[in-house]
């Protein structure tokens, strides 16, 4: 693959490498042009979209309208902020107007308004699951996203289709949304940055919502600064970071974790069957966070099934929402996608309320701990990426993954920030988790954890990848 | 949904997939199938087979939130 693109302003480098605040630098310095960077990330789609079946949908001549706009405005009053020029895509459940194939009407977005205020620039929409509810299934109206780093392993999902174009540089940032870990679970298998805010942060108006009292619409990007400038456009406030402002870098050997407490819950770690390389890399990542300051301790979290709680929650409340169109246009709905449903449609009203019961115990508990640590951690996924193979062969589980999915529960913010690579060259990452309300805190953690990790994201085209995603037999999921 | 018998429930106890549909069919009494249902699966006949496989996964979710109220419960007795 032809991983360079070079345009005229970009100085002969990869302007698609560099992160989203990198790429508003250049463009503020005018370096390259709004419509130039545009036109650098098109090229880059043009030759590698086919592989990945990232976009169902890229708006080129839009967007690259929208970017002379950019650019002529930028002439006459000046830019709009950092990240002015930059391109940026959305999961095919958030809206921008128009029709979509995923979410069937899609008026725009009250996020999607935001970005674009900030000037950022609409580049496409991402592959998902029908309405995010995965895994990938023969009936879906699109083929899956592929994970750039092995075309072998699954992106994770649902935001697969935003985890992996931002980690192949289609674009620096990207939104997603996040029901169970559907953020940072395709960002850890992808090595990007993945971001849930706190629930209710980033508003779901305009967004084809699964489960209302559940979803959460996050953002991932190639940087935590990138997640955190990005976040401050959707939600029109500066974030105050209590370690260190955004703008400014940790010194080498500093310690900016000093005084910061981190609570580990091996007791649930544990619970999880975490991978041999996942706990090594996870105590590597204690190690830096210690190194910078960090005091480190280990705390409990004995909660058993949570995964049930949130699949009663989720599938009683899309059951409810999608339950009348069921009815009128069943023919709205894959095959798949009704199947996997299915259950919502059995539970019974105290079952619901039971795990809202069950949901607010374990709310309290997870309150509790991050009143006595700022921050929790422990990995984001078990295991890196398995392989579509190894995929088929656990029956296309559906199972939420335990260390996301508890905090879609309860409504923590939480950072997934790549690590190292496993044994197998792929992903794998540390979950940060803060109280309720502490986003500020988790992504300053984030930020000083990752520049002292040090983790080299996706670089390059893995030659010869073949055999990747095929249609699993109707009927299953 | 009647199951008739329980022991069919551990004949599908896979998870809800793989199943054996003869045995589902024979033992499973469709009469009570919530009518939602009928239009969840293709041309509103219901997948018996799938559909006692998603009845018994939804009990299991449901037993799960009682393990997971009695474990932090637990929790909040040893505090």
């Amino acid at each position: 693959m032809n991983d360079a693109v070079v345009v005229a302003g970009d100085r002969g480098g990869n302007v698609c490498s560099l992160t989203a605040l990198e790429q508003g630098r250049l463009v503020r310095a005018r370096e390259i042009s709004c419509w130039e960077l545009l036109q650098a990330h098109l090229q880059h789609i043009d030759e590698i979209e086919s592989s990945l079946h990232t976009f169902v949908a890229v708006f080129a001549e839009e967007a690259g309208l929208r970017a002379r706009r950019l650019d002529r405005e930028s002439r006459r009053d000046g830019f709009r902020g950092p990240l002015h020029g930059v391109p940026y895509a959305l999961k095919d459940l958030i809206g921008r107007r128009e029709h979509s194939q995923s979410t069937k009407a899609a008026p725009a977005a009250d996020v999607t308004r935001k970005l674009n205020r900030a000037g950022l620039v609409l580049l496409g929409k991402t592959a998902t699951y029908e309405l995010g509810m995965g895994p990938p299934a023969e009936s879906d109206p699109v083929p899956p996203a592929q994970n750039p780093w092995s075309l072998q392993h699954i992106p994770g999902g649902s935001s697969s289709g935003s985890a992996s174009a931002v980690a192949a540089h289609l674009c620096p940032v990207a939104l997603g949304t996040d029901t169970g870990g559907s953020v940072r679970h395709p960002a850890a298998y992808c090595g990007v940055v993945g971001f849930k805010p706190s629930f209710g942060r980033i508003s779901l108006e305009g967004v084809a919502v699964l489960s209302p009292s559940l979803d959460h619409v996050g953002i991932l990007a190639r940087s935590v600064d990138d997640v955190a400038l990005t976040y401050e456009c959707t939600t029109s406030s500066r974030l105050r970071s209590r370690v260190a402002p955004l703008s400014s870098a940790p010194n080498p050997g500093s310690r900016p974790l000093e005084g910061v407490s981190v609570g580990v819950p091996w007791d649930f770690i544990g619970r999880g069957s975490p991978a041999d390389d996942t706990l090594a890399t996870f105590r590597q990542a204690l190690r830096i966070l210690a190194d910078l300051g960090a005091a480190i301790s280990d705390t409990q979290l004995p909660i058993e099934r949570h995964e049930d709680v949130l699949s009663v929650i989720l599938l009683s409340e899309a059951a409810a929402r999608h339950a009348e169109a069921y009815a009128v246009n069943p023919e709205w709905y894959g095959l798949s996608f009704r199947a996997r449903l299915a259950p919502g449609f059995l539970f019974s009203a105290v079952d619901y309320l039971q795990a809202q019961i069950a949901r607010r115990m374990i709310r309290s508990l997870v309150d509790e701990l991050v009143r006595r640590h700022d921050v929790l951690v422990l990995p984001t996924m078990p295991t890196s990426a398995p392989s579509w193979a190894k995929f088929r062969e656990m029956g296309w589980d559906l199972t939420p993954p335990p260390f996301t999915s508890i905090f879609s529960l309860t409504g923590h913010p939480a950072l997934s920030v790549p690590v190292a690579l496993s044994t197998e060259g792929l992903p794998l990452a540390l979950q940060l988790v803060a109280r309720r309300g502490g986003d500020d805190a988790v992504l300053a953690v984030g930020r000083a954890f990752e520049a002292a990790a040090g983790f080299r994201g996706f670089r390059g085209w893995p030659e010869a990848q073949a055999g990747g995603w095929t249609a699993a037999p109707a009927g299953t999921g | 949904m009647v199951m008739r018998d329980e022991s069919v429930e551990a004949r599908v106890g896979s998870g809800g997939f793989g199943l054996d549909r003869r045995v589902a069919a024979r033992d499973c009494d469709c009469s009570r199938l919530p009518a939602t249902l009928n239009v969840v699966f293709p041309d509103g006949h219901p997948d018996l087979g799938l559909v006692l496989g998603k009845s018994w996964l939804a009990r299991r979710m449901a037993e799960g939130v009682r393990r997971a109220q009695a474990s932090a419960n637990v929790r909040a007795e040893g505090k």
